[in-house]
């Protein structure tokens, strides 16, 4: 299911589809399977349109959202800042003036 | 395996003399056990961030932190490229100093790589377990349909390949590196496209990705443009 190998095997199709619609299609075939591959290419866009669009929210319903990491993440910066064993670290790199 | 292998943790900065102490704080913490060094590369930050970095190698010694500043903005993979002219380390871990990316994942990223022998270990924020913190709807929404488009036509290994916090192999990422050609997010793309076309074996962990940066989105139509653009390229590439 390589796009590579998959884009030839489109244009091709197209091509045949192209043929059919133009009326060059060597076969001729009845009408009811010659309406049949007029429409395809439409509803296989559309399904696929509804396929995107269904992965699409499902995949942002399950974006899992994590607001309590927003809080802990500050709560651990305070606590690291606080703390004796890097206290080192965070008064060498603070500016005169504190921040 | 008779040695422990040696992490070299690449840091490029601009402008995150607030943050810098934070994460160098918190990997000192995770990674105790762990034998390590911290490369920071900064792009010349106007903020005062390389006197932080110095201040930061007095504290804890130049085997530990290790200065390797540049004159400007250069970008991000060249960045990543400088750091590892001098990293020592067997595997090379890549993040955010912004503190999106929470230094407490590293021991997860090293698990997963010898679980497996792994090339490359990867974040992501669509695993089970993953997750972000402080993002509206819109932005859930850009991300999850750009990552839609990158598995649709890349079809990678791996559930997230536009995030930034990783581990990987040395050897094979100087390899890799030395052949991308993109930048930004598409750069983050383009070396795992490569590394599956070389056969690397890539994993993933979930992670949390906490976004700092309120109000402004990084995300305008034209990065939207380019980054289809990207995708498309790779698509195709080789």
């Amino acid at each position: 299911m390589n796009p590579k190998t998959v884009l030839p095997i489109c244009i091709g199709v197209l091509i045949l589809w192209l043929l059919v619609l133009l009326g060059l299609f060597p076969i001729s075939l009845p009408s009811v399977l010659h309406r049949l591959v007029l429409t395809v290419p439409f509803l296989g866009i559309v399904i696929f349109g509804f396929y995107s669009l269904f992965y699409l929210i499902y995949k942002v319903v399950n974006l899992k959202d994590c607001p309590q990491a927003q809080i802990e993440l500050e709560r651990e910066v305070k606590r690291i800042r606080a703390d004796p064993e890097y206290s080192s670290l965070f008064r060498a790199t603070t500016s005169p003036t504190g921040r | 395996m008779s040695k422990s292998p040696f992490y070299s943790i690449l840091l490029p900065t601009y402008n995150e003399r607030d943050n810098l102490p934070v994460v160098v704080a918190m990997i000192e913490q995770y990674l105790r056990d762990i034998p390590h060094e911290i490369i920071i590369i900064d792009d010349n930050s106007p903020d005062g961030t390389q006197e932080v970095a110095t201040a930061l190698q007095h504290q804890l010694g130049p085997e530990r932190i290790i200065l390797k500043p540049r004159s400007g903005k250069l970008g991000l993979g060249s960045a990543y490229v400088h750091g590892s002219q001098y990293a020592r380390g067997d595997f090379l871990i890549i993040m955010d100093v912004d503190l999106s990316h929470h230094p407490r994942y590293i021991p997860t990223f090293i698990e997963r790589q010898r679980e497996g022998d792994y090339d490359i270990v990867t974040g992501s924020r669509y695993l089970p377990g993953g997750g972000v913190a402080g993002w509206n709807l819109k932005r859930k929404i850009i991300s999850c349909g750009a990552n839609y488009l990158t598995q649709l036509l890349l079809r990678p290994p791996i559930s997230d390949v536009t995030g930034s916090f990783r581990l990987y192999r040395k050897s094979h990422f100087d390899r890799l590196v030395s052949q991308c050609t993109s930048k930004g997010y598409v750069f983050q793309m383009e070396m795992i496209v490569r590394a599956v076309n070389a056969n690397l074996r890539i994993a993933e962990v979930p992670i949390i990705f906490v976004d700092r940066i309120y109000g402004e989105s990084k995300l305008g139509g034209q990065e939207i443009v380019l980054f289809a653009k990207g995708v498309l390229q790779l698509t195709f590439l080789e």
